[in-house]
């Protein structure tokens, strides 16, 4: 069976940068990957390219068998993938309620039925008693959650990108971010491709990481094993002699 | 022929380095605040009205009534930040649109109330006093106001770049919250830039007043030029600014020679739609370049 | 969605009201000149709705709508002086040649960052004037082009002013209606999402540039209408009258101070500018014309720095400050 997601040889040049150089991966149908990396390796540039935002340069990616490196953003949207931004982005003045609904109506749902869809996905996320509130009123946390939340409405959601949906979100709502993402994945069999800096939550939450430096991919495999692969070691640490070494786990700050 | 064409480029060189002058005033002003100034024209015909004012007033050489009004629009410049700029620089992009477009409209009309719609001219004593080169003749307006205008350009590129205050113009206009974090005082960044961009609007208006005549509703040309300028030459770019103003001088006197003076101003539209649709980096700027 | 159709309803009335007041002042007088200024307050109501759809729920700030003005003016003009086509068939054809210019206009200007966007759409706007007026001074003799006055509906010509009057009125109810159906539809809510944050929009499934074009399409179509209207009113045009940009500039002008991205905002806006213009253009004349267009720049600043959401902002303010004090008093009074 091919994966759902593939990439090849994906690459992209920014000005005198080159983001990707040549990364290649692939998802499986129903898992939860994890895409980490040292900064500036070309994580959030990877899912850009997925999502549409930008162009590659070289290479395809590849979803549910179909060419879709050529495509518009809202074009891949409607094949079934949603992603969020690193930093919230919500419609400031719209409620929450109105936030939630719109790719529901891209969707090809009416006004009622997405409000009442809406209406039950704000009540799984806790965020019912905020449904009226202007999006700009809410906490950093609380934006991120609704911009999460806000991918679901999608009715035939099979692969969700993450930029980062941990970062600067307190405690309480990481754990409902967690476990939308478990139920959501084990319900409905939605895909997931997480990119974040935390090692603890992706440790509990993925299966699966991919890691990138340096616009390719250097290593993959659980956690624990790619945090043993001397080569991310290196990687994270720039290639810095260090006593320490023999344990990728600390480095990974896992412990 | 091939005489009267050089000549032609000659002259629309020199009124090209003013144009620039005018342009580098808008782009520190927009580089490095971030404000659409659509007043910018209307500053340059204040400023040549004060030029007008200055000379007939105080008898003074149009040239010289530069050592008052430079000063002065610098000072125009910190107040018009502190009165309008200054609480704009949150509001969303069109309330700034709204406001310098505002301004503009009533810097115009307020001009034609109290000066009417009259063309008024300097002269000075070297107006109608010619260079002449082998074949070539240029004129004195031009050729000083041409000079005046490098010596100002030359100055600006000293300051922002060998300066810390120039460094810091330079900084904010590239990465404004790096440059935050880096403690250099932005707000007073602000002013000076807007005040420096306004001086400049200052000196152009000196030196083109030998050979332009002012009105009020000359302002809208201009601003439409500067902005030309400025996107043809590249945002933030001022070599950018100084070639982009020859150049569009270049078109302008061949549309006026070819074709006819009233098409000068489909020209520039017409420069302006191509290279936002073309390269809208300009022909200097970097493409990477970021709001 | 309760709560939203419920602030619809109160919304729709206070606009409701205001269009009912409106379609009883021709009846207040029969002097010409008042009705005249009734007929100019429709009128130029319905052009700053018209720019308001693009401009203040769409959030794209267009210059360009002079550009369309003056398209559904000479469309509408011409059919009827040289095509003998009666205006009522005129002015739909003006409208779908304005959104001809605003389908080519907005392809070109669309992907542009928001500076870019609004100087091009001026370009494209002095570029169509420019090449007007080239043409007219090409064709004829004189610029300006004179309409027959052939009483008769159909030809949109009539005596007095009350048919004129209503006309107008009639344009100013269904492009509020238009207005309103718009933004309680699908997308009215794909206009505010992409006003609010267009890469979202995008990543969501919206087909930004489809919804951007086609409400820009709409509002050129009722612009260019408003234009052909203008037109057989003044029965005089000309390319530097109607592709005048200080024109556009009074009807983008009430749009804002009225308040933007509202439904009351431009008829407010109308309602209290288009009497104090013609005042200052009519009464004080001459240099003084330029008091008014003074005031207006001032006025413009002054809107954007203090209540940037205009009239209805101010209106709001003072409502809620109201109900504050009366609930307070009852609290007190217990």
């Amino acid at each position: 069976m091919s994966a759902l997601l593939e990439i090849k040889h994906a690459a992209k040049r920014f000005g005198g940068q080159q983001a990707l150089n040549g990364v290649s991966l692939e998802v499986g149908e129903g898992e939860i990957r994890g895409l980490i990396g040292p900064n500036a390796s070309g994580k959030t540039t990877l899912i850009n390219c997925i999502a549409g935002t930008h162009r590659l340069d070289r290479g395809a990616i590849t979803f549910d068998g179909q060419r879709i490196d050529a495509l518009q953003p809202n074009e891949i949207a409607a094949t079934g993938i949603m992603r969020t931004f690193q930093i919230a982005k919500v419609f400031r003045d719209m409620t929450v309620l109105e936030n939630v609904i719109i790719p529901g109506l891209a969707d090809g749902q009416g006004l009622a039925d997405a409000g009442r869809r809406g209406e039950e996905l704000l009540e799984f996320a806790l965020l019912s008693h905020l449904k009226h509130e202007p999006a700009r009123n809410l906490s950093g946390g609380q934006a991120m959650l609704l911009q999460i939340i806000r991918g679901f409405m999608h009715q035939t959601l099979r692969l969700y990108l993450m930029d980062e949906p941990f970062a600067g979100v307190h405690d309480v709502i990481k754990g409902v971010i967690l476990k939308t993402i478990h139920t959501m994945n084990q319900q409905k069999r939605i895909t997931f491709l997480i990119v974040s800096h935390e090692m603890t939550t992706v440790k509990s939450i993925c299966g699966q990481v991919t890691v990138l430096d340096k616009g390719a991919v250097i290593s993959q495999g659980t956690l624990e094993e790619v945090a043993n692969d001397p080569v991310v070691i290196d990687s994270y640490l720039g290639g810095q002699d260090n006593a320490d070494a023999s344990s990728g786990a600390d480095h990974l700050g896992l412990r | 022929m091939l005489e009267v064409i050089l000549q032609l480029i000659l002259s629309a060189t020199f009124t090209g380095i003013i144009y620039a002058l005018m342009a580098i005033g808008l782009n520190l002003i927009f580089g490095v605040v971030r404000v659409i100034n659509f007043a910018h024209g209307e500053f340059l015909m204040l400023a040549m009205y004060a030029t007008y004012w200055l000379h007939r007033g105080l008898g003074l050489d149009p040239y010289l009534t530069l050592l008052i009004s430079a000063p002065l629009f610098f000072g125009l410049g910190i107040a018009v930040h502190l009165g309008i700029i200054r609480h704009l620089l949150t509001a969303p992009e069109e309330s700034q649109l709204i406001a310098t477009f505002g301004l503009a409209f009533a810097l115009r009309y307020g001009a034609n109330l109290v000066w009417s719609s009259e063309h008024r001219s300097v002269t000075t004593p070297v107006s109608a006093k010619v260079l002449e080169i082998g074949t070539i003749t240029i004129d004195y307006p031009h050729l000083i106001g041409a000079g005046i205008a490098a010596a100002l350009i030359v100055i600006l590129f000293i300051l922002l770049y060998t300066t810390f205050l120039g460094r810091a113009i330079r900084a904010i206009a590239d990465q404004p919250t790096a440059a935050l974090t880096a403690g250099i005082n932005v707000e007073r960044i602000y002013y000076t830039a807007i005040g420096l961009g306004l001086a400049c609007v200052a000196v152009c208006a000196v030196a083109i007043s030998p050979f332009e005549s002012v009105f009020p509703n000359i302002g809208a040309n201009f601003t439409l030029l500067s902005f030309v300028i400025v996107v043809l030459g590249g945002l933030g770019n001022l070599w950018g600014c100084l070639l982009g103003g020859i150049i569009i001088a270049q078109i302008e006197m061949l549309v006026s020679f070819f074709f006819a003076p009233a098409l000068t101003t489909f020209a520039y539209f017409v420069v302006f739609l191509l290279i936002v649709t073309v390269r809208p980096s300009g022909l200097l700027g970097s493409a990477a370049r970021r709001s | 969605m309760r709560s939203r159709s419920r602030a619809q309803l109160l919304t729709a009335h206070p606009v409701v009201g205001l269009l009912f007041a409106l379609g009883c002042l021709p009846l207040v007088s029969s002097h010409p000149f008042f009705r005249h200024v009734v007929t100019m307050i429709c009128l130029f109501g319905f052009l700053a709705e018209a720019w308001n759809l693009i401009s203040g729920y769409g959030g794209l700030f267009s210059l360009a709508h002079a550009a369309f003005f003056g398209v559904g003016a000479y469309v509408t003009a011409l059919l009827y002086v040289d095509g003998h086509l009666s205006p009522w068939i005129g002015l739909p054809i003006g409208g779908l040649c304005g959104v001809a210019v605003a389908v080519v206009v907005g392809l070109a200007t669309f992907r542009l960052r928001q500076f870019f966007f609004v100087l091009s759409t001026l370009a494209c706007a002095e570029a169509i004037h420019a090449l007007f007026s080239y043409w007219r001074l090409s064709v004829r003799t004189g610029l300006g082009t004179t309409i027959p006055r052939t009483v008769g509906f159909r030809n949109l010509t009539f005596d007095g002013e009350l048919g004129y009057t209503y006309i107008a009125f009639l344009f100013l109810v269904v492009i509020v209606l238009a207005t309103w159906i718009v933004s309680v539809s699908k997308q009215g809510y794909y206009l505010r999402a992409i006003k609010g944050d267009e890469d979202a929009a995008l990543s969501l499934g919206v087909n930004v540039p489809r919804v951007k074009l086609w409400v820009f399409a709409l509002s050129a179509f009722f612009t260019a209408v408003g234009g052909g209207f203008y037109a057989m009113y003044m029965g005089y045009i000309e390319p530097n009258s109607v592709f005048s940009i200080d024109l556009m500039v009074q009807y983008i002008l009430f749009a804002i101070v009225g308040g933007m991205a509202t439904i009351a905002g431009p008829i407010l806006g109308a309602l209290v500018l288009v009497p104090l213009t013609i005042f200052f253009q009519g009464f004080i004349g001459g240099t003084f014309a330029s008091l008014g267009f003074f005031i207006y720049g001032v006025v413009l600043v002054l809107t954007i720095l203090l209540a940037p959401g205009g009239f209805v902002q101010g209106i709001r303010g003072l409502a809620r400050r109201v109900r504050r004090r009366t609930e307070s008093m009852q609290d007190r009074g217990r």
